[in-house]
């Protein structure tokens, strides 16, 4: 799997973060989606996963593919997001180029907040998750 | 989501203070979120929680030697990879010019290319709108264009077929959707949506006005209205609060937002001898630039920064804390710094054209190095280059007569092409044999501006050329850092 290292790597740091944060580990779940469902089979993905999940505590934190181009495509066009392919195929930078789009979504389905290369820290993503909590524990009251 | 929670550090604090509550309260498009990933995911089984889904992407967004762009643009912009291919020219139509119509106009600058240097397609909207200034969604597949007179915002396909851009969606419900901002001043990317800065209020058409943000798909999301003395939305500097607003920049790893202002629907409408000429209409100018907590979209502090601040320059260098403006009527140049102490601080550093009654000074474009800022003067025509490598101390180092009257530049990345349009708005442009309206395209050699190409665009009955923006079939990722100090 050729995946983004700097997007991996920051959702790496809020599974570790959930780790010693009981309340992270409960509420919070990562989903990795892949774009290239042709490579990046389930086995494939499974195999990838491991390097992140040695530790089996934490949030739960799943990768995704689809079974196919078009699936795919019906999941990027509901996300507003765009990719596209590469001209050289072995480009070093991989086959496909986009923005990193990272959403944050709440219980309801909701698109919540929206990371970009700009903007995905796991501190703030941190932050933004446990604001949403104590929105709901708020309206839980009501 | 009000409290904020410190997660370590100083930089994790500051980004984390305030968290979404802007975004919270304001979901973007809740409903089209709801089925696709539980009807197609292989592996993800959802159930009720909160989560993130991260896009894994299989991009490697570190900064492109080949990578050229104009520097102005949005950070969470997709960038250009290698020379801009196109200028896109915003255009004011003109009353019995052509078809009398806005139009969005595309110019071929690929070296070599036989239509290098000129309009390749024009696509009109409905009637004059006064055609002002746009901007790229963040996945630059949509150029948004608006109107200032209007209030009407143009959305553009320029991913299907950049050399031939086509308008899909027009906003015109701008002031009833809105909650009351008119004059939608241009559209700056942000992830997933864009952020307009107005200039006007439908109420009494003066200069108090809002930032607003729609989000990608063309739907709106929410409205913030600048500070004022009457509420100041728990900014410092109430005493110079004035609500006006113009520009909007955000520099991403600072958390910081910056907005600058101009004046009303009723001033910038007016003609511009009649203007000058009323007293009254003079006082209904902005003096203030604000800074915002981004993040939370909230008014920290307002700068006094008198006589009409306009464009904003946010510095790219990791280190670089601080923005330029210049002030249209007192023809200064200004710095807004955080100081020794990470305290945002605004100051005048520079007169720009040492002319009696000011030189209107009205774009300005820093170098991708931070080190040459070049400002436009539609007073006399001229731009004035400015050696910034010390931004506390700019020094003139050259200037050029551009033509009788020169508004916008657009630089490139690499700072080795600019290009400068005529227009200011269609009742301040000069008259007579001064009103020239043209696309010139230059090359920059650190030292001087040479002629590249000239286009004409009252021969070519266009009309009024303003915004430019650079189109290209190659387009790389955005050019941010995250957060540092």
């Amino acid at each position: 799997m050729k995946a983004c290292p700097y997007a991996a790597g920051v959702l790496n740091q809020l599974h570790l973060l959930s780790i010693d944060d009981p309340t992270l580990a409960k509420n919070m779940r990562l989903v990795s989606m892949s774009f290239d469902p042709g490579y990046d089979t389930p086995q494939r993905l499974a195999a990838y996963s491991e390097k992140f999940l040695e530790e089996k505590s934490g949030c739960e934190w799943r990768f995704a593919t689809a079974k196919s181009t078009a699936e795919l495509e019906s999941i990027l066009a509901a996300y507003d997001q765009a990719v596209d392919k590469r001209a050289n195929a072995s480009d070093p930078q991989g086959p496909l180029y986009h923005i990193l789009r990272v959403f944050l979504i709440d219980r309801e389905g909701r698109i919540r907040n929206i990371y970009s290369s700009g903007t995905l820290d796991p501190r703030l993503v941190v932050a933004d998750v446990k604001t949403l909590l104590l929105e709901e524990a708020r309206l839980s009251k009501q | 989501m009000s409290s904020g929670r410190k997660l370590g550090d100083e930089a994790a604090s500051q980004l984390a203070s305030r968290a979404t509550s802007a975004t919270a309260a304001r979901p973007i498009n809740p409903t089209k979120m709801k089925t696709p990933l539980i009807n197609h995911l292989h592996t993800a089984r959802l159930s009720p929680a909160i989560f993130c889904a991260a896009l894994v992407c299989t991009l490697v967004f570190s900064a492109s030697a080949l990578r050229a762009d104009e520097t102005c643009s949005s950070p969470y912009l997709a960038r250009i990879d290698g020379q801009e291919e196109f200028v896109y020219v915003w255009t004011l139509g003109v009353e019995g010019m052509g078809d009398g119509s806005d139009k969005l106009v595309t110019v071929d600058v690929k070296p070599g290319s036989p239509s290098y240097g000129k309009v390749v397609s024009s696509s009109s909207v409905d009637g004059r709108n006064e055609a002002h200034h746009g901007g790229f969604t963040d996945d630059r597949r949509q150029l948004w264009l608006a109107g200032l007179e209007s209030s009407r915002v143009f959305i553009f396909d320029v991913h299907t077929n950049p050399a031939k851009p086509k308008l899909t969606k027009t906003i015109d419900n701008f002031a009833e959707t809105t909650g009351g901002a008119v004059g939608p001043h241009g559209a700056y990317a942000l992830p997933g949506r864009v952020l307009i800065p107005c200039l006007s209020n439908a109420k009494d058409k003066g200069g108090k006005t809002a930032l607003v943000e729609y989000g990608n798909d063309g739907n709106y999301i929410t409205t913030h209205w600048l500070p004022t003395k009457e509420n100041a939305r728990g900014a410092s500097g109430v005493e110079f609060a004035d609500g006006y607003g113009y520009d909007a920049r955000v520099l991403p790893r600072k958390n910081a937002l910056l907005t600058s202002s101009f004046t009303g629907w009723n001033n910038y409408t007016m003609d511009f001898g009649k203007l000058t000429a009323d007293p009254e209409a003079m006082k209904h100018f902005g003096n203030t630039m604000v800074m915002w907590d981004f993040h939370a979209r909230q008014p920290k502090k307002v700068f006094e920064v008198p006589g009409a601040p306009l464009e904003i320059r946010w510095a790219w260098g990791d280190k670089h804390n601080y923005a330029f403006t210049a002030t249209a009527l007192t023809s200064k140049l200004w710095l807004v710094y955080a100081d020794d102490r990470g305290e945002w601080q605004a100051k005048e550093i520079a007169t720009i054209g040492d002319v009696k009654g000011g030189v209107l000074p009205v774009d300005i474009s820093l170098s991708a190095d931070d080190k040459t800022l070049f400002v436009d003067c539609f007073g006399d025509g001229k731009c004035r280059v400015f050696d910034v490598s010390d931004p506390q101390k700019p020094k003139q180092i050259y200037e050029k007569n551009i033509g009788r009257q020169v508004n916008m530049v657009s630089e490139s990345w690499d700072g080795k092409r600019l290009y400068f349009t005529s227009s200011l708005l269609a009742n301040w442009d000069k008259k007579g044999a001064d009103n020239e309206q043209f696309l010139r395209g230059y090359t920059w050699d650190g030292k001087e501006l040479k002629p590249a190409f000239d286009l004409d665009f009252t021969a070519l009955k266009l009309g009024r050329p303003h915004h430019m923006l650079f189109g290209s079939t190659k387009l790389g990722a955005p050019r941010t850092t995250v957060a540092s100090n």
